[in-house]
């Protein structure tokens, strides 16, 4: 009993930081459309969890976690540097300081159609936020 | 069912215990639910100490910081060499503890990130960061205090600290400072288990512990108490005769009178219905400070307490009680029945020195309202005779004071040994109590029964110890109809070649019942003798009906034989009848030859007295038995 209470007290506790895939789940159901979306992804993790639509990458309205965003299809990538850089991300997905972070460009997701559900607001940014400058100049 | 009821409503503080029992769960139990919220109270406070000396530190270089950067925000956006210079300086800040310690700003209702210390995970100034607690956040900017996050869904940290970075009086930034889960964490993760453990653990010695008092009471309590009339019991008594505070009561002790006899016709079931009616009859006059206590069947100790009456109230008191008892109709089956009761009584006991001197008073008070009739009040008199007190007596019965003498019971013509007849004595020293000074005292009392049980264990004894022997014993008529007597003869059957009963007529004695006791007994294979024939309550006419094998001739009339014409007749009378009858006389009370050759010339065969043997105890007969 002592040793386990030992062990209990001085392990440490190894936990890898992953994405939070119900989270992510939600948050991509919370992707209001005319249609139903369907996604394409190599991430096999996030098919597991929830009830996306997943079909082939032809078929796909939305790519997730794209290393190479294709031109013609709306993508959510996996960084928010790629956010910044690929104009037709509609969002990205990552990880920051052990948090789950979900970010969607608001003018992006409207210039297609697209919107998301309320309780997802806090997600939502502008992209004149992605601008260095316009948030300096917000800020002043 | 009646036990619980009058123990829970006689002990109301154990339901006032299981009560608080009940509030205490119930309180336990919605401090479980909210068990989140107090461990993160408590996990707040230890997290504030843990990290004082880092909060101070970390308060002096924002200052400085802050100080030195003009306009914090936009210059660190703008300046990077600023931004790299800061980030320095606050990563000086870290310890093993920390995992991410950063600076986020807000713009419009996001979070940025404008530092960033760590090297591994760098984000980017003008990274948004969505938080999950925006609320706690923007209270740290409005309020600007600093606020500690428990982090539970965030994997490998315990703790986020925010602290706000106010400039002129504004809320401009916030210094983020993610703690890893160590072994602080740790501990107290396992501590609140453990103290949950340990609390439950507690709660069930808590219910283990009232069980345990609650059951032993309730035992003590059943012992305690009789369940259908919730008055104490003898055991009562003496479990707790130091306690009892005799001084403050007038003592009473009540006899129903001639009870055995309500026994003895309708069974102990029945009797025992009818001692429940006459408690119930007599603990309606009593006082809530008045003690009754059953201290034998039908016998009651009465403490009746000093200070609520007087002498003059109390002697009123005990008459009513003695009137309702005997104004009360009894009924069984269609029987219906009166009963008296006799009181002995002790006033001044505040003079004793002992409950059991008290008792032994009133015990000879109570023998004084029996022999003068019974149905009365007696009080202790100094002037009364002193006599075995039943107390006594019952210790001497239970212990081997009591002994059986034994007198031969011969052939008249060849003088050869037939039978001992046993004679109860007791041996209280070198003093040799014989049965005529105790049994009028013990007529018609439960400890009569009590007697004669241990008076036919004695002999039973006797008999598988030497089986040369054979002995007759005395019961009376209303023994032989008291079952757990024809119990005892029935489990010892293998005897009854050498066991003869010898059965004693009385007056209320019921010659139907005592016909069934006779035929079981000769079922049994004992041999059955009529004692004392020609005394007062013989009949010739029962004689026949009980189908007897001896009779025994009553040794007042063959004492006279030999000078007494109508003595002389009667014997003669009685020995035809019974050669008629095939039954064998036994003549007693033998003190001359005159009187065995009178005897033998009627035909009686048996004989026993003084001319042959006093009766000696077993050690000093001839164990040859010839």
């Amino acid at each position: 009993m002592k040793k386990i209470l030992l062990i209990l007290l001085f392990l440490p506790i190894f936990v890898f930081a992953e994405l939070d895939l119900a989270k992510v789940n939600k948050a991509l159901l919370g992707i209001k459309s005319n249609k139903t979306l369907s996604f394409y992804t190599t991430n096999n993790r996030i098919k597991l969890k929830g009830n996306l639509n997943f079909t082939s990458f032809k078929e796909a309205d939305i790519l997730l976690f794209s290393k190479k965003p294709d031109k013609k299809k709306l993508t959510i990538v996996d960084s928010y540097k790629s956010l910044k850089t690929h104009k037709n991300s509609i969002g990205a997905i990552y990880i920051r300081k052990g948090r789950t972070q979900i970010v969607f460009v608001q003018e992006r997701l409207e210039m297609n159609g697209l919107k998301l559900a309320s309780n997802f607001k806090k997600h939502l940014i502008h992209d004149w936020q992605l601008s260095a400058e316009a948030l300096l100049k917000n800020i002043k | 069912m009646n036990n619980r009821f009058n123990f829970f409503n006689n002990n109301r503080i154990y339901f006032y215990v299981i009560l608080a029992y009940m509030v205490l769960l119930l309180v336990l139990s919605n401090t479980y639910k909210n068990i989140e919220v107090y461990e993160n109270y408590i996990k707040r406070a230890l997290f504030n100490e843990a990290i004082g000396l880092l909060d101070d530190t970390s308060s002096n270089v924002l200052s400085k910081i802050v100080k030195k950067n003009g306009k914090f925000v936009p210059s660190n956006i703008e300046n990077k060499i600023l931004r790299d210079e800061n980030e320095k300086t606050l990563g000086l800040i870290k310890s093993k503890d920390i995992k991410s310690l950063y600076v986020l700003y807000l713009s419009g209702e996001n979070y940025f990130f404008l530092l960033d210390t760590d090297n591994e995970e760098y984000s980017s100034f003008n990274e948004v960061f969505i938080v999950e607690n925006s609320k706690v956040f923007n209270q740290v900017i409005k309020n600007q205090r600093k606020r500690i996050l428990i982090q539970e869904d965030v994997a490998e940290l315990s703790f986020t600290l925010l602290k706000p970075i106010v400039e002129k009086n504004k809320t401009v930034a916030l210094l983020v400072i993610d703690y890893t889960e160590n072994r602080l964490t740790a501990v107290l993760d396992v501590s609140v288990k453990v103290l949950s453990y340990l609390l439950i653990l507690v709660l069930i010695l808590i219910f283990l512990l009232i069980f345990y008092m609650i059951s032993t009471r309730y035992a003590k309590y059943t012992v305690y108490h009789n369940s259908e009339t919730n008055t104490l019991t003898r055991m009562y008594m003496i479990d707790n005769q130091q306690k009892i505070n005799f001084k403050k009561y007038y003592v009473a002790l009540a006899d129903i009178d001639f009870f055995k006899r309500v026994n003895n016709r309708h069974g102990q079931k029945n009797g025992d219905k009818v001692i429940t009616e006459i408690i119930k009859i007599i603990v309606t006059f009593l006082k809530r400070d008045d003690k009754f206590i059953q201290y034998s069947g039908e016998e009651f100790l009465l403490l009746l307490d000093k200070d609520t009456r007087t002498e003059k109230e109390l002697r009123k008191l005990l008459e009513e009680i003695k009137l309702a008892v005997y104004r009360a109709n009894f009924e069984i089956g269609d029987e219906k029945f009166n009963l008296s009761i006799s009181m002995g009584v002790l006033l001044n006991t505040e003079i004793q020195k002992s409950l059991q001197d008290v008792i032994h008073k009133a015990d000879t008070a109570l023998y004084e309202a029996k022999h003068n009739g019974r149905n009365r009040i007696s009080y202790f008199d100094i002037s009364q005779p002193k006599r075995l007190y039943r107390e006594k007596l019952k210790e001497m019965i239970e212990s081997d004071k009591l002994v059986c003498y034994y007198q031969p019971i011969r052939d008249l013509e060849t003088s050869a040994l037939h039978h001992y007849e046993a004679l109860l004595r007791i041996e209280d020293g070198d003093n040799i109590i014989f049965p005529d000074k105790i049994l009028p005292d013990l007529e018609d009392s439960y400890l009569y029964t009590h007697l004669t049980k241990r008076v036919i264990e004695f002999n039973i004894d006797m008999l598988r110890k030497d089986s040369k022997m054979s002995i007759s014993i005395n019961l009376s008529a209303d023994d032989l109809v008291n079952d757990a007597i024809l119990s005892i003869l029935a489990q010892n059957s293998d005897l009854s070649d050498r066991l003869l009963v010898e059965i004693l007529e009385n007056k209320s004695v019921d010659y139907k019942r005592v016909e069934l006791s006779i035929q079981k007994l000769k079922l049994f294979g004992y041999k059955i003798c009529i004692d004392d024939f020609g005394s007062g309550h013989s009949n010739l006419n029962h004689l026949l009906k009980l189908s007897i094998d001896f009779l025994k001739i009553d040794g007042s009339i063959i004492k006279e034989i030999h000078h007494d014409k109508r003595a002389y007749s009667l014997v003669k009378t009685f020995a035809s009848f019974c050669e008629q009858n095939d039954i064998e006389v036994i003549a007693e009370f033998i003190d001359n030859q005159e009187v065995v050759d009178i005897l033998k010339s009627f035909g009686v065969k048996f004989g026993q007295g003084w001319y042959f043997s006093k009766a000696e105890p077993y050690e000093a007969l001839d164990k040859k038995h010839e």
